[in-house]
């Protein structure tokens, strides 16, 4: 493919900032899977916004060469919709850990894909909390031995493909940190999706998670191939089942539906930072605007 | 019947005529109560009079009770009262709840085919109530089966043929509302028609009311909230995030109804924690933003509300108090909240409360809160509340265009700031801002603190010396900002009467009118001398400039809804100054003039 010999420069997105991530954090191969690809796809770093919330994993934008909002805890995805509502042109990413999205800020992962707000958001996933040293997550394994969970995990973990299948969203996709190349191929995929593109990144915490290490995925995962059809939603749902013995990454679904800037009835045809303030600015007539209250 | 002295007398009530008339409508919720209530103001306004109105739910008195208030006047006033000159009883809930308000000599229309729980006879005849019955249910039934609330169209009829006024008024402005809906049109005009005829050939008794004496046919009819809303969309608003609550949620769908003629994004988020960080990341983007809310949504903001002032990002948050704590008491007033207003979230962060006093402030409140949030890059809170946000009042058309500052922005490089650093440290504490996609601005917006860059301090930095310092700079730039807006922004309280009087009342936020009208009355009875300090911008409090409105006082009096005495308490802390005596009404209604007036006569040593 003529792609893979075009040259870029591969450093565009980087920050001159080294991470502050353990050596051998999942996380990295993330943040150089995204920055890849959006170098190759010829993004720009001004119009680019990284949005997370708070975790190892939420600390991504600083790392980053672009705009970025490193948010609240859970946040990052309102926020995100905040920022492409007034300014559809930009690229927005929002990023977090698997306790940002699927713990604390879960409401907001469904909202954002039924209402299939157009941007790509990427949940580092090690199925742990890494910043506060080792609780259970959301997504931590039945059995996991944690800080909170000494008896190992009682709770069923979240399954964040079938919940975002189910929510509503138009672009669902799993990679993994150990497999940078497969995972640059997936974003770059979901960078040129129009609606919400949903990507759960396995992300092994080296640190705090001693049991979904490289090596356990290492023997579980496998690549989905032509035989998945990603427009059948069925098929996808099927896909997101499969347990901790064989673990599918790649693109489960994709489908194509407006997205939320297409349909509001002011973004379908404005970008509203670009508008003038104001009534008169705007060419609203003062008459008509008092006559609703005569 | 309900009484004995079901008025047929050819008399007219109150011979010189009422130059201010109140009247209250009350029935079912479901109604459609809230929606003639309306038209009605409409059509008082039109007339030339000017009018307040209310609604009022009283949710927890049996299944849904609901009434409008509406009082005009020849004369701008500054609060409806509580004293009602004419009360229309769509059922007997209305009577049970409004009936003890009606004046002596007050008038009552009623709806003669409903059920009756209780005996008002002898509370009528005691206070020579003019009653007049009207089988409201009936007649509506005869004009269309169908369509039980063309009763509240007869009711008009009935009303406007009492008070012996031009029915053509209302007639236009049935005309103009259901221009589009024909039939809908034909059938309230055969009521109001039905209306009048029926009482004409019932009762002959008037009650007139003065002419009107200004040409005022202009003038709006508009609420609080609107108010609000037009203020944000004059000052540029773009983006509005809300989840619904009342008493703020009337801003969310005035302006969702407007959204793609007004030019502004309105989503309804999933809750409140959402509907700020949707502000935030507007803002951030460049757009003027804003969210309102009441009291349960407004603590769920607060970890945001303190993101918003750590990285000093512009927004304007609308909270419009109703009775707490908890869901206390949703559909009533309080101004409970400024101290969770000054205090919300942890940690120690600027902020900026304005409390609008009136209808017309809330439109002048709103605009000011857009430029001092840009200017000084700080979150500020519009305190208005429930009395506030849901009363209408007649206004005066005003000028929509407004003056927008949009503080520092850095669009490029320029002789003062050659390298944007989004936290730049300057005299005055205010650095610029960079909106995507401004190239060579990148930066991250964090609420961990954070260098000129915007580099975080937490993280490998965290602990070394040279973060300490920077920490320290910035929590100092953060608040000189802060003394800037006290000295340059923040206004002393306003004075109602003569500058030196022997008592001083003060009071915040919507209840100036009531108290206004209560200096009105006391100065015009013989050798009293009153005013009034009312107060509108709260914090960052200019106890400077409010230092010599103290020094004058003799006695004074504080009128606060709330149970501790929050701004008493914060004048306190500034300036070592207490009033004298204090009203803290807790019922849930706002204070009127007729409240105030009795609770004062409490206070034997004024009079
Ligand atoms: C409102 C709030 N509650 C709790 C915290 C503490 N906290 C910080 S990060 C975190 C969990 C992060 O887990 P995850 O999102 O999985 O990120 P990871 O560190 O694993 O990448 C928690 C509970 C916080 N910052 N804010
Ligand atoms: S603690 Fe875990 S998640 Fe955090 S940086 Fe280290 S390896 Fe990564
Ligand atoms: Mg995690």
């Amino acid at each position: 493919m003529g792609t893979e010999s075009q040259r870029y420069d591969k450093k565009l997105f980087k920050a001159n900032l080294k991470p502050n991530w353990c050596p051998g954090c999942g996380d990295y191969g993330l943040l150089s899977a995204s920055t890849k690809a959006l170098s190759k796809l010829k993004f720009q770093p001004s119009n680019v916004v990284f949005i997370s919330g708070i975790g190892c994993s939420s600390s991504f934008p600083h790392w980053t060469n672009a705009y970025g909002i490193h948010m609240v805890h859970g946040r990052a995805l309102p926020t995100a919709t905040g920022v492409k509502m007034v300014n559809p042109e930009l690229t927005v990413i929002a990023v977090g850990g698997d306790g940002d999205g699927y713990g604390i800020g879960i409401g907001h992962f469904i909202h954002s894909a039924r209402r299939n707000l157009d941007i790509t958001y990427m949940v580092m996933n090690n199925q742990i909390y890494g910043l506060t040293m080792g609780q259970s997550s959301p997504s931590s394994q039945l059995g996991l031995v944690t800080l909170t969970a000494p008896q190992g995990v009682d709770e069923l973990p979240i399954n964040p493909l079938a919940l975002s299948l189910g929510a509503g969203a138009s672009f669902v996709a799993r990679g993994f940190s150990g497999d940078r190349k497969h995972l640059q191929v997936i974003i770059e995929k979901a960078l040129n999706h129009n609606g919400f593109s949903f990507i759960d990144v396995l992300s092994p915490c080296i640190t705090f998670n001693k049991l979904n290490t490289y090596e356990w995925f290492r023997k579980r995962v496998y690549k989905l191939d032509e035989n998945h059809d990603q427009t059948d939603i069925e098929a996808a749902f099927a896909k997101s089942q499969e347990g901790n013995g064989r673990i599918p990454i790649g693109i489960f679904y994709k489908s194509e539906r407006p997205s939320l800037h297409d349909l509001d009835p002011v973004t379908k045809n404005k970008i509203p930072v670009k508008e003038p303030l104001g009534f008169k600015a705007q060419g609203i007539d003062v008459q008509e605007v008092f006559d609703d209250f005569r | 019947m309900i009484s004995d002295n079901s008025s047929s007398s050819k008399d007219t009530l109150h011979n010189d005529g009422y130059d201010r008339f109140s009247l209250r409508w009350g029935g079912a919720a479901g109604d459609g109560l809230w929606y003639i209530g309306i038209l009605l103001q409409k059509y008082f306004n039109r007339l030339g009079y000017y009018v307040q109105g209310f609604p009022g739910t009283q949710s927890t008195i049996r299944g849904g009770h609901v009434w409008q208030h509406i009082e005009f006047s020849t004369q701008k006033f500054g609060s409806f009262d509580s004293q009602l000159d004419l009360l229309i009883a769509f059922n007997s809930v209305t009577l049970d709840v409004h009936l003890h308000h009606l004046k002596k000599h007050g008038c009552l229309i009623y709806n003669s085919d409903m059920k009756n729980n209780n005996d008002y006879k002898e509370d009528i005849a005691s206070r020579k109530l003019t009653v007049i019955e009207i089988p409201l249910k009936i007649l509506a039934k005869e004009i269309d089966p169908s369509t039980p609330v063309l009763a509240n169209s007869l009711a008009v009829g009935v009303l406007i043929e009492f008070l012996d006024l031009d029915i053509g008024e209302f007639i236009a402005i049935l005309k103009q509302k259901y221009s589009e809906r024909k039939e809908i049109l034909t059938k309230n005009l055969i009521a109001l028609e039905n209306g009048c005829k029926y009482f004409s050939e019932n009762y002959s008794t008037k009650c007139k009311c003065c002419n009107s004496t200004v040409e005022r046919k202009d003038q709006l009819i508009i609420s609080g909230n609107h108010m609000i809303a037009l203020g944000a969309v004059a000052s540029g608003l773009k983006f509005l995030a809300q989840y619904p609550i009342t008493p703020a949620s009337s801003i969310l769908s005035f302006l969702a109804n407007r959204a793609e003629k007004y030019g502004v994004v309105v989503r309804q988020a999933e809750d409140e924690l959402a509907a700020l960080s949707m502000c935030i990341g507007a803002s951030f983007a460049g757009a003027r933003s804003m969210t309102a809310s009441s009291g349960p949504g407004i603590s769920l903001m607060s970890e945001t509300l303190g993101y918003a002032a750590m990285t000093e990002t512009p927004v304007v948050i609308v909270n419009s108090m109703r009775a707490g704590p908890s869901t206390g008491i949703p559909t009533k007033m309080e101004q409970a909240d400024l101290m969770s207003a000054i205090y919300m979230s942890h940690g120690e962060s600027p902020r900026v409360i304005l409390a609008p006093r009136n209808v017309q402030e809330c439109f002048d409140i709103t605009t000011r809160a857009f430029n001092i949030a840009e200017r000084y890059q700080v979150p500020v809170i519009i305190l208005s509340d429930f009395a506030l946000s849901e009363r209408t009042e007649s206004v005066t058309p005003f000028n929509l265009d407004v003056n927008i500052d949009r503080g520092i922005i850095w669009e490029g490089e320029t002789k003062e700031y050659s390298k944007f650093k989004r936290y730049q440290l300057s005299d005055n504490g205010i650095s610029p801002r960079a909106f995507p996609p401004t190239k060579n601005a990148e930066y991250i917006l964090v609420g961990a603190e954070h260098d000129e860059l915007s580099h975080s301090l937490s993280g490998n930095r965290c602990g070394l010396p040279l973060s300490g310092n920077i920490r320290k700079e910035m929590f100092k730039k953060r608040f000189r900002k802060l003394e800037l807006i006290r000295e340059q922004e923040m206004n002393p309280p306003e004075i109602y009467g003569p500058i030196q009087a022997d008592h001083t009342i003060l009071c915040w936020g919507s209840t100036q009118g009531a108290v206004m009208e209560v200096i009105d009355q006391l100065n015009s009875a013989k050798g009293a001398s009153w005013n009034m300090l009312s107060f509108f911008d709260l914090f960052p409090l200019p106890y400077q400039k409010i230092q010599s409105y103290l020094d004058k006082i003799q006695n004074s009096l504080i009128i606060e809804v709330n149970y501790t005495g929050q701004l008493e308490n914060l004048l306190h802390s500034h300036l070592n100054w207490r009033p004298d005596d204090r009203i803290h009404p807790l019922s849930g209604e706002n204070p009127t003039p007729s409240y105030i007036l009795t609770e004062l006569e409490k206070f034997s040593e004024y009079f």
